[in-house]
């Protein structure tokens, strides 16, 4: 969970139960807790988009170092961005939570679209992050935008990482722009007109966030992916210690091994398999360590393919 | 708790540019209950490397565009000209609802979400064109797509039916899975159109061809077409040498003996699984668990890759051999 201000951070405290959190190095106050039996870590960035997209990119550095991997590898993380914009006079009203379906730079400047995977029941909308409060009103266009200063920092950071499948933004609306707007409101008269509907818009928008981590948790394709990876690796590396391959010679087997996991319904089987082959102790010779890896190859090709069932249902329009 | 994905469609991208557009306002009015958001440009969406192509699949999104660069393309090799000349595809739709395993599209784009064009009638425009500078054309429409899978709320097979029916030198292929006949059963069947089903044993559908109508289906689509006076043909393509292929194949062949349609089809054509190396590389990141995408490891006479199978060729073989006695050697293709 990333918000800007300790206040917006405060419900996510109180609903996971959170304590400060160290992270050395992170010059950013973090907070871990649990919620609906999930671990949940909220990172403080301060306001404007610089502060928290480097927020973003240390935090995210750190745990991609402990949890390595990319595309459909990497770790299943939800970066969840939630805090308050405003909204121009009668577009919103003050104290509604909506989700962004696109992030922009400025007004004018570049998108990222969110990918949105699981539902959300209430409204969603565009959100531009500024530089400084908005007070100007742009003519009037179709679409209804808020207008925040961090989430397309913390955008930039998730997908330069990761991807937009990992993001989700939500914001409450603090105040309106416009002649019959809330100007002369301070931001602690704002904050206590909308505190208590900030509480309710922030516990809507977490489960949405935690549904939002178990679609990326729970992608039957990932673990599949993660297994056949993972044993991929390790006997690449006891082939590669037992026959002293070549670079390419260890690409051209993980291929090979990948491919002949892939088509294993059940790894455990070759897994077993494998491991009851006689492995040779480091060969020397260069021709016998050839015929060795020849024989292996033959070894991964020559069983057929075994069942394994994919369908998901069926779906016609 | 399980987390339930988004239905398909539940967001719909629509460029500013042509947010007013006759086929977009159409699409607004037909997917209702969608969330619209305006966009620049459709690259802004499918064009990400940052967009995971397992998770859109399991919540695509469609995204409506103007089609800026080439209308129509010349084929590759890959694909079978069934003996006609000039042989050229049009992208009416960019990607597809189904969710094959094979599927080369995973490796040409990005992005697994649906990207509608506006300017159809600028396409079609290129064809009559073409069809005029090379006396005959032959051109696949749903190559890129599954067209018939959307006709219910597109219509673009019906649109692309009417708007060619008078220039019979060009020759229309639409590619489908669908079974869904029955938006086209009200048009009078066209000359110069043809129905190609892509079918595989119930076994392959049911293990590689994730979301799409089952054999069963399918053929009664088929049925329909060709009783209602269309052109078909029938595509057993891609061959799957996995499990007991020649059990799986020859149930195959068996349920369309039943069938007893192979006279009245225009032509058939088989291939085994293919798909050229970069299209490969894309698609073995986008598809880390697949069997079949990081099993291609070995290469054919074209620089092709190709599943390793020792039976591969005797698959194909066989399949040739079956098809020819069915239908005749003139009628036959091999891809």
């Amino acid at each position: 969970m990333v918000c800007a201000h300790p206040w917006e951070g405060q419900p996510f405290q109180s609903m996971a139960k959170m304590r400060p959190l160290e992270r050395p190095g992170l010059p950013f106050p973090c907070f871990q807790g649990v919620h609906n039996e999930t671990v949940v870590e909220l990172l403080l960035t301060g306001a404007g988009r610089s502060r928290a997209a480097i927020a973003v990119s240390g935090w995210l550095a750190q745990e991609l170092s402990r949890r390595p991997g990319t595309g459909l590898l990497a770790p299943p993380l939800t970066v969840a961005n939630f805090g308050t914009a405003g909204a121009y006079h009668g577009d919103w009203s003050v104290g509604q939570t909506l989700l962004a379906f696109r992030l922009k730079s400025g007004t004018e400047g570049e998108s990222v679209f969110p990918e949105r995977l699981v539902a959300w029941p209430h409204q969603e909308t565009e959100c531009r992050t500024v530089d400084s409060p908005m007070r100007e009103v742009l003519p009037k266009e179709s679409v209804r935008p808020l207008f925040d200063m961090e989430a397309f920092g913390a955008a930039q950071a998730v997908t330069s990482y990761l991807s937009t499948s990992h993001l989700v933004v939500g914001k409450c609306v603090l105040d309106t722009i416009g002649p019959e707007g809330d100007q002369d409101l301070d931001f602690v008269a704002l904050r206590q007109r909308c505190e208590a509907a900030y509480r309710e818009g922030a516990q809507h928008f977490l489960d949405h966030a935690l549904q939002h981590q178990r679609f990326l948790e729970q992608d039957l394709r990932r673990q599949r992916a993660l297994e056949v990876t993972s044993f991929t690796e390790e006997c690449v590396a006891q082939a590669q210690h037992s026959l002293g391959l070549t670079v390419s010679q260890s690409r051209e087997l993980s291929q090979e091994l990948k491919g002949r996991l892939s088509s294993e319904a059940d790894l455990s089987r070759f897994i077993e398999a494998w491991q009851s082959r006689p492995i040779p102790q480091e060969i020397s010779d260069k021709q016998a360590r050839q015929r060795a890896l020849a024989e292996l190859r033959n070894w991964l090709r020559g069983e057929p393919f075994t069942r394994q069932t994919k369908r998901s249902v069926q779906t016609e329009e | 708790m399980p987390a339930s994905a988004l239905p398909a469609f539940s967001h719909i991208y629509i460029e500013k540019a042509i947010w007013n557009h006759p086929r977009a306002e159409m699409v607004r009015r037909r997917f209702s209950k969608a969330q619209f958001v305006e966009i620049d440009r459709a690259g802004e969406l499918t064009g990400r490397k940052s967009s995971l192509w397992s998770y859109q699949k399991r919540a695509p999104k469609l995204v409506v565009a103007a089609k800026s660069s080439q209308l129509l393309y010349p084929c590759s090799d890959v694909a079978p000209d069934f003996g006609y000349k000039n042989f050229y595809y049009a992208v009416p739709m960019q990607n597809c609802l189904y969710d094959c395993e094979y599927c080369y599209l995973q490796g040409m784009y990005t992005s697994a979400h649906l990207v509608l064009f506006v300017n159809q009638e600028e396409m079609q425009q290129a064809v009559r064109e073409k069809t005029a500078e090379l006396g005959e054309l032959y051109l696949c429409i749903a190559y890129d797509n599954d067209l018939l899978a959307m006709e219910g709320k597109l219509g673009l097979v019906a649109d692309w039916v009417e708007a060619l029916r008078e220039t019979p030198a060009a020759t229309i292929e639409v590619r489908t899975k669908s079974a869904n006949f029955a938006p086209l059963s009200k048009l009078a069947p066209p000359s110069n159109v043809i129905l190609a089903w892509t079918l595989s044993p119930p076994e392959i559908v049911e293990r590689f061809e994730a979301k799409t109508p089952g054999l069963e289906a399918r053929l009664r689509a088929a049925s329909q077409a060709i009783e209602a006076g269309w052109r078909v043909r029938f595509c057993l393509d891609p061959l799957l040498p996995v499990g007991d292929w020649r059990e799986a194949y020859s149930g195959l062949l068996a349920r369309l003996d039943q069938a007893d349609l192979w006279d009245r089809l225009d032509d058939a054509s088989y291939g085994t699984f293919r798909m050229n190396k970069d299209y490969l590389r894309q698609a073995r990141k986008a598809r880390p668990e697949s069997q079949l995408i990081q099993g291609a490891t070995a290469l054919d006479e074209r620089g092709l890759h190709i599943l390793p199978h020792p039976q591969l060729g005797e698959l194909m073989d066989w399949i040739g051999t079956e098809l020819t006695r069915r239908m005749g050697q003139e009628r036959v293709f091999q891809t």
